[in-house]
This record gives C-alpha cells, structure tokens and sequence, in this order.
C-alpha cells in the first residue's frame, strides 16, 4: 500500500506502527463529499484486514451519507497531552498525537451478513452477541 | 419521526460537549473535490471554532482555495458536526486575544506570554459556524 508525501518529513510513521496502530484501534472519522459537494465527518467503527477497512455504524443518517458518497477519507487519531513544570505553550506543555490518514473509495456492502463474522473477530468491544 | 430527528442532541447538549471538548476533526476540501480531514485542538471563542495550526500544509491549502469546512467533536456516542466558512485570522490583536485564550485552559491559572515571534509564525483559523447539529449514536 503506497503512503502519501506528508510535509513532516520527520514525523512519519513507519508501515509496522501504522499498521499496529491501526489494529489497536476501533474508530475512526470518515470525511466524505456527497453528490451536492457538501463536506460530511462521519464517525465510525471498523476493522482493517490490511487491505480495507470496514466500517459500521447503526446510525441512519451516517450510513446514507456514505451511501452517496465515493472518495472518502479517514482520520483515526489518538490525542495525548505533554506538560512539563515550565508551562510555556508549544513548548513544555503541548498536545500531541498519532493519527493514521487512509485514502480510498467508499460503497455500501450488500451482503453484511458475510462480513460481519470477520467484523467482529477480535473486537474488544464487543461481548457475546450485543455492541456495548 | 425519522431515525435521524430520534437521535438529535438538544442545543444546550451540543454547547456543553462544544465547550467541554478540546479535540475535533476538520474537514476540508482537495482542488479535486475529494475530502481530506485532520485531528485538531480547539475551542468555541465569541461563536466561532478557534483553531490554530502551521503556516502552510494541505488543509491551509484547500482552505485558501474553498472555504467551506466540515467541523466534529465526538465524545461517547456522541457527536456534534458544523458546517461553516473557515477564515485566516491575519490582525495581530484578535489572533494575541484567540491564542491568549486558547492557551489559557492548559495552564491552570499561572500566567504566561507569547512571543511576538511565536505569535506570527502561528495561522488562527476561525470557522463562522454556518449549522450544528448534535447526533446520538
């Protein structure tokens, strides 16, 4: 899977760390533009088999603005926060975070059933048969 | 009443969490019209989204070029999301007072300056909030 230049140079992340980052995770954002233009953040489980993530969300209107859509990208980011005894902004205290930025295009699965099985291996998130 | 109308947040809900938060996601548009999105701090200063970033990358970029953006903060199950115009706060009173509060709940009350240098190396983005609407997952 190719990466994308980013203008930190010094802060790229390995390929392992992505991808273990992104199996240690279970939600992401998802940026998409429906047919009118118009800017949509969806927030979404999803798994990652390595090659595509799939997402989840019971929420209907989620769900149709993917539905529309085509290009989509998603956000899955950790947010942490550094302070040190000399508080000085950006500098001894600051907020930083990891965030993976997947590109691709989006569609709706018809057959959910079939994935499902896969979707929910290994969530943690999940117990017996019910979301939590 | 459609599934979308039952899961609407209260907009006292929506300025609580608003207020509350202090991590979002921006969207942003590419020159070919594909979404791109970024993890950002910010905060709600006199109705608008406050964000402060570098100078230059790909969101300053398509801002330059559209300036309509998509703005979320989860929290739990749930989720806020504004749409508005997203401007360069360029005068350097107002970008000192945005970045003077923006900095302030980090510091526990101690006082603090910033620097003439730090403040002009820094973009202050404001989005003039255009909708908000609060869903429940």
């Amino acid at each position: 899977m190719e990466s994308r230049p980013v203008r930190r140079k010094d802060r790229v992340m390995p390929q392992a760390d992505i991808e273990r980052f992104l199996s240690e995770n279970d939600v992401c954002h998802a940026a998409v533009t429906s047919v009118d233009g118009v800017l949509q953040i969806v927030p979404l489980h999803y798994t990652y088999d390595g090659a595509k993530f799939i997402l989840s969300s019971q929420n209907e209107a989620c769900l149709a603005a993917c539905a529309e859509a085509a290009a989509v990208t998603l956000d899955i980011s950790v947010m942490y926060y550094v302070s040190g005894r000399d508080r000085t902004p950006c500098k001894n205290i600051t907020s930083k975070y990891r965030s993976v930025l997947a590109f691709g295009e989006i569609c709706l699965c018809d057959e959910q059933l079939t994935f499902m099985p896969a979707y929910m291996t290994g969530k943690s998130n999940i117990k017996g048969d019910e979301w939590i | 009443m459609s599934a979308l109308l039952q899961n609407m947040m209260p907009t006292a809900e929506i300025d609580d969490l608003l207020a509350r938060e202090h991590e979002g996601h921006l969207a942003t548009k590419n020159p070919d019209g594909t979404p791109y999105i970024v993890t950002l701090n910010y905060r709600i200063i006199d109705d608008m989204v406050v964000l402060h970033c570098a100078k230059e990358g790909q969101k300053i970029d398509n801002i330059k070029n559209d300036e309509h953006v998509c703005f979320s903060v989860s929290s739990g199950d749930r989720c806020v999301i504004i749409r508005g115009r997203a401007r360069f706060v360029e005068d350097f009173a107002e970008k000192s007072r945005l970045l003077y509060i923006f900095t302030e709940i980090f510091m526990d009350g101690q006082q603090f300056s910033l620097s003439e240098q730090g403040i002009n190396r820094t973009c202050v983005l404001a989005i003039d909030i255009e909708e908000k609407t609060g869903v429940l997952f």
